[in-house]
């Protein structure tokens, strides 16, 4: 019985890990009704993997321990299935996620509940620690041990977003004949005057310029610039249809100078909403790139190589 | 970004005298009748129409 109380305290704990995770990142996912139940029932099982845990090796169970091992092996299933279920719905996008952001979703998803379940652990060994001294501080420490634990992993896991590894511009876009181009990049080939007209009336455009070469590489990356086209399509809307493929938006790099361009016809058509938009948008795990780090590259070139001054 | 293959399914051109290759051709009278024939062509066939700028669009669906 004098393990009741690090046991709730570190499930909660974990369970609050798991909701702050999930209302941080609204936009990894549709955060629906049923989605939020479906993480939350999955945070509170990782939540009491992780809290059984030090009381089952204080009280001399080691076994109750290799449960951990166990949930392991579910969370990784938790992965393919959030992947699943992305490529699934890929079909029905306007402006397809594409496969890196796929990966990075459910990623952490993945990552999301060992943090459930470490916060869990932490909260409940500081509580088991503290059973000598009576429940009510068992439940005391091991709930302000949970807290640190929660506001700790609200601080490790946000990771960089684009607004951090380049500097986002609004430009102008103009037809080059047939040509869409921004900022001297050509990016497609709009046959029809109508279109060109719609694009030149209603689209706007940004340069994303990297701040420095591994920024570069990182953005070079297509997973990561479809992922740019897919976020900004959402939050700003898009004025297209299935059936009018020349105004899906597409991110293209100069080759010369790195930087990428993207021209999309909003339906918010708000430029400092668009640069927000695109700034927002989170650096793929799978697409950083740093090659500054071998070493390799001279000081000068690794700081803005080929970049024009911003 | 489409990283599968691009394909040409119909042209629309104002010449006259091109006979049809491995896609169907669509001769036109006029800019006019090609616009409109290149934007009803893309609508069913949910393909992008592209400028050659020599008289020609070619209709490609790309995947």
């Amino acid at each position: 019985m004098e393990m009741v109380p690090p046991v709730a305290a570190g499930v909660a704990a974990g369970t609050l890990a798991r909701l702050v995770l999930l209302r941080r990142d609204y936009r990894q996912f549709p955060s629906y009704p049923q989605g939020y139940t479906i993480h939350l029932s999955l945070g509170f099982i990782a939540a009491a993997l992780g809290a059984i845990a030090p009381p089952a090796i204080a009280t001399g169970d080691l076994a109750a321990a290799s449960f951990l091992a166990l949930a392991a092996t579910q969370f990784r299933e938790v992965r393919a299935v959030e992947r699943e279920s992305l490529v699934n719905m890929e079909a029905t996008e306007l402006v397809p996620r594409g496969a890196a952001y796929i990966e990075g979703i459910a990623r952490v998803f993945e990552a999301r509940n060992y943090l459930t379940m470490v916060t869990a652990l932490a909260a409940s060994l500081a509580g088991v620690i503290a059973v000598p001294w009576g429940p009510w501080w068992s439940l005391g420490v091991a709930l302000a041990a949970g807290l640190v634990a929660v506001a700790l992993v609200r601080g490790l896991m946000s990771g960089q977003r684009i607004g951090d590894i380049a500097v986002v511009k609004p430009v102008p876009l103009e037809f080059d004949g047939p040509l869409l181009t921004v900022a001297g990049v050509q990016i497609m080939n709009v046959g029809l005057p109508a279109s060109r007209e719609r694009y030149l009336n209603e689209g706007l455009a940004v340069v994303i310029r990297p701040k420095d070469a591994n920024a570069r590489a990182t953005l070079s990356n297509v997973g990561q610039r479809q992922a740019i086209a897919h976020e900004v399509a959402m939050l700003l809307g898009i004025k297209m249809d299935v059936d009018e493929p020349e105004f899906t938006p597409i991110a293209r790099q100069n080759p010369a100078t790195g930087e990428v361009v993207m021209a999309i016809v909003p339906l918010l058509r708000d430029e400092r909403a668009l640069v927000q938009a695109v700034e927002y948008v989170p650096v793929l795990e799978g697409t950083v790139r740093k090659p500054v780090a071998s070493g390799l590259w001279p000081p000068d070139l690794a700081k803005l190589e080929g970049v024009r001054e911003a | 970004m489409s990283r599968g293959e691009s394909r040409i399914v119909a042209v629309v051109t104002l010449r006259q005298d091109v006979r049809a290759g491995g896609v169907p051709v669509f001769p036109a009278a006029d800019e006019a009748e090609r616009d409109q024939m290149a934007r009803l062509l893309a609508k069913l066939l949910r393909g992008t129409i592209h400028d050659l700028r020599n008289g020609s669009y070619v209709i490609v669906r790309h995947h």
